[in-house]
């Protein structure tokens, strides 16, 4: 930079005289000086705020790459295993931190290393250096690219580093792979030493180590390359069926790397001017933004290998999202995924797997078409299940087709929803029912105006068949919104009542009858197939396809009655607890259940049908529950626990989660026969509710 | 307006409730928050609050010592919404367990509530258990989830007590 000559002048005195003319408290400041800049102005100097200032605690100074080199601190060859292994270990370590949110320039870029690889002469080195480079690389365009993310889950600034840009993938791959045939080689040899040797000499232990700490670098090069080619595969989404092997000889290696962390050089978690051969933690102070300083704990080796065994696992889950082919499945797969809450990498995978709204191969052709698919066997439109009525009608087959393009962006939108971290989604579930809600609308007309074209002889009624499937997700979406704030712990224990209310009385139920609305179109739709044969055999066919068609269905609604019956119990047992006085409210002073009612269902304000339930339906039903006796409360609320179990046990297989659900029916059944007996009914400890098994339906505990 | 009940100290418990009156007070207001905080805030943080709102800034005072201060704002929020905030609210640690916290909360909102407020909102960190204590028992619910928040990397949530 071109050095200007400035002088230097003392405003001291000039500035206290100026500020004379101020009064007490007075403040001289331009418009647009608001929150933010107030927030984020620092006062300059303080080490709490002005994060330069941690450059300058204390004598050391702080040394880039190039200054490190030249003075003699920072050494590119004549690395012991010990070394490398440690200096691996701490870089992945960094980058398990930088997908956690932080920034890179705290993180990964504390490795000096990684700043110009290409100096390195230790061959191991180098190769580690430039692949880790080329991970961030492709890390970071998969996760941008994906577009699930926001500020709290990743940060994409490479802060103008240079991602290794000189050498190419493979050329990456072929750094590690010859290093790794080189170790092998080595580590023949020392076998084979050993056996000639074959007995109890000095050199054995030392040997014995070697060979150890070998294996141990063999492992974390391998877990680098493939690891690196992993991600490559999904992010060209090709040759996606090399994936798994990729994916278990990562494992593999992993299970190595986490044998041997102890073999590497540790960490000084005290002296960060020490804290690994090769990294300097404040290299990059200056790159930050003038704010306060954020602050950055490196993971430990342990926490970032368990991250990455996690990764993979879920890594090997999502890819069989390419072999699904219902769409419902696709559906229930994002979300079955996505309440595992899973980190930002896998979810922009995921969505780089899947993503019809930025990605061809699948693209929203092929998404519309699984959705037809998904559609008939849902509902079993005429106008999917007989082609002919297409084919001699134009104008319904237009219908047909704008029918699924007007669908494919909302639930496009959906998958990408589910990538979101849960808090975010929340909000962006709301956005969602207010596009499901303008989609419904038009799905009414398009279902009138089908409808009216197909009253030909012969030909089953269309009825409202689209809209019944659109309600299915509207009513899915509506439980899901409300659920989601009980995983995200945001209801407090005096809302449970009209939360649990309003699932038990109304979105199960709304679920429910599209549910059976749609059985009963399939049923008529086999019914009219089998009309057209005619004989015995026909009618024995149609006994036996209803049994196989039904039992799909009948496990979901089966779950659904059961979670239904559930919050049934909860909403009985809640208004048995406030009639026993037994739960903390809120101060009188601003107090208002009937608004907080109405913010809590805001979102479902926009969606007509159904039309949102209005606050004074649930006050006169907990007015009726206040005149009851609490006993029959509880009564009752038994009785609705005992149906869920009911419903699960019923449920075939033997998955978790209707296990999980059991157990809770199973618990709460004692618990509320506990109550009616007027156990605890003393008891000035309010009830509790843990909600360790399931996120939604609490084990009730009382004292 | 603040009607000039609100304006008058109260007094409970021994502790006096005034209203912020000048910028001789910001020093005391200053420290006494400054303990609690887990961010650093520069004064014009403070500043920008008080000297806008300085309605809606309360202190109570032990004598001539100041163990409890808290500072809201009040402005439109998306053009629709009249949003109080709740910025800051200390109380000294030898002071804790007397309700103070809980009077100086009230007396802004009855302060917001007059101005027409619609809501009243404020974060906290979800480990946060006596905070979330106080104002959940003032009829406060938990609006939303804020990953990852704060300076710590600990979430947040963000309470909102609903007027209208």
């Amino acid at each position: 930079m071109e050095e200007k000559e400035t002088e230097t002048v003392d405003i001291t005195q000039p500035f206290l005289e100026a500020v004379k003319s101020l009064t007490l408290g007075e403040l001289l400041h331009d418009p647009s000086f608001g929150l933010f800049e107030a927030m984020s102005a620092i006062e300059m100097m303080d080490p709490k705020m002005d994060a330069g200032m941690i450059c300058n605690k204390g004598k050391r100074t702080i040394m880039n790459f190039d200054q490190a080199v030249e003075a003699n601190k920072l050494k590119l060859e004549d690395f012991s295993m010990k070394e490398l292994i440690g200096i691996t270990d701490t870089t992945i370590s960094c980058l398990v931190t930088w997908l956690e949110g932080h920034s890179l320039a705290q993180t990964v870029f504390t490795n000096l290393y990684l700043h110009k690889p290409s100096a390195i002469v230790n061959k191991y080195l180098k190769a580690i250096s430039v692949i880790t480079l080329k991970q961030v690389d492709v890390i970071e365009e998969c996760v941008s690219k994906a577009g699930v993310f926001e500020e709290e889950d990743f940060q994409p600034s490479v802060y103008g580093y240079n991602l290794a840009a000189g050498f190419s993938d493979s050329k990456a791959s072929s750094m590690l792979r010859e290093c790794e045939d080189e170790i092998q080689k080595n580590e023949k040899r020392l076998k084979s030493q050993r056996s000639q040797t074959n007995g109890l000499e000095a050199g054995d232990i030392d040997t014995n180590t070697e060979l150890e700490e070998i294996s141990a670098l063999l492992a974390r090069l391998k877990f680098l390359r493939n690891l690196h080619s992993l991600l490559l595969h999904v992010w060209k989404r090709d040759n996606l069926n090399e994936c798994p092997k990729l994916i278990s000889v990562c494992q593999e290696s992993l299970a190595v790397m986490q044998k041997s962390m102890s073999f590497g050089l540790q960490r000084d978690l005290q002296d960060t001017a020490n804290f690994m051969i090769g990294f300097e933690l404040y290299v990059n102070q200056r790159l930050l933004p003038p704010t306060f300083p954020r602050s950055t704990r490196i993971k430990s080796v342990d926490e970032a290998f368990s991250y990455m065994d996690a990764f993979l696992q879920r890594t090997k889950t999502i890819l069989k999202v390419t072999t699904i082919q219902n769409f419902h499945s696709i559906l229930e797969f994002f979300n079955t995924f996505s309440e595992s809450q899973p980190c930002v990498l896998s979810r922009s995978l995921l969505q780089l797997l899947y993503g019809p709204l930025r990605f061809k191969k699948p693209g929203l052709e092929d998404m519309i078409e699984s959705m037809k698919e998904s559609v008939k066997t849902f509902i079993a439109p005429p106008v999917l299940t007989n082609k002919t009525i297409c084919s001699q009608n134009r104008e319904i087959s237009e219908c047909v087709e704008m029918f699924f393009d007007r669908c494919a962006n909302p639930f496009a939108s959906l998958l990408m929803t589910c990538g979101h971290n849960r808090a975010r989604q929340r909000d962006r579930l709301a956005h969602m029912l207010e596009e499901f809600a303008n989609l419904q609308y038009e799905t009414e007309r398009i279902d009138a105006y089908i409808h009216s074209l197909c009253q030909v002889d012969g030909v089953r009624q269309h009825g409202n068949c689209f809209s019944n499937w659109i309600l299915y997700h509207i009513s899915k979406l509506m439980i899901r919104y409300v659920l989601t704030g009980f995983e995200l712990e945001l209801y407090s224990v005096h809302e449970f009542a009209y939360i649990y209310w309003y699932l038990y009385e109304f979105l199960y139920g709304w679920l429910l009858s599209s549910l059976s609305r749609a059985e009963a179109y399939v049923a008529e739709a086999e019914a009219s197939t089998n009309c057209e044969k005619s004989g015995k055999k026909a009618s024995k066919n149609r006994a036996k396809g209803n049994k196989s068609k039904s039992k799909a269905y009948t496990k979901e609604i089966l779950l659904i009655q059961a979670e239904q019956h559930l919050a049934g119990g909860y909403f009985k047992v809640m208004m048995g607890f406030m009639n026993d006085k037994r739960l903390p409210l809120p101060h009188k002073e601003f107090d208002n259940e009937s608004v907080r009612y109405r913010h809590r269902f805001a979102a479902f304000a926009s969606i007509h049908n159904p039309s949102p339930v209005h606050y004074l339906q649930y006050k006169s039903i907990s007015d009726i529950s206040a005149m009851q006796p609490s006993v029959n409360l509880y009564v009752a609320a038994a009785r609705s626990f005992h149906q869920a179990r009911q419903y699960l046990e019923v449920i075939p297989g033997s998955e978790k989660e209707v296990a999980e659900l059991l157990k809770i029916a199973k618990t709460n059944f004692v618990v509320v026969k506990l109550l009616a007996s007027g156990h605890t009914k003393e008891s000035v400890h309010p009830p509790e509710f843990d909600f360790s098994v399931d996120p939604h339906f609490p084990i009730i505990k009382v004292k | 307006m603040v009607s000039s009940e609100e304006n008058e100290a109260t007094v409970s418990d021994g502790i006096r409730y005034i209203s912020y009156e000048s910028e001789s007070q910001m020093p005391g207001i200053m420290k006494l928050i400054q303990k609690d905080l887990s961010e650093p805030y520069s004064i014009y943080t403070y500043r920008y609050f008080i000297h806008n709102w300085p309605k809606l800034c309360f202190l109570a005072m032990d004598g001539e010592e100041m163990v409890g201060a808290i500072v809201c704002k009040l402005d439109v929020h998306k053009q629709v919404n009249k949003r109080g905030y709740i910025a800051m609210l200390a109380v000294d640690e030898r002071h804790r367990r007397r309700n103070i916290g809980s009077t100086l909360v009230l007396k802004s909102i009855r302060a917001m509530a007059e101005e027409d407020a619609d809501e009243i909102v404020l974060e906290t960190e979800i480990t946060n258990k006596s905070a979330l204590r106080l104002y959940e028992n003032l009829g406060f619910v938990r609006d939303k989830r804020l990953f990852r928040y704060y300076l710590n990397g600990v979430d947040a949530l963000r309470l909102k007590l609903w007027l209208k």
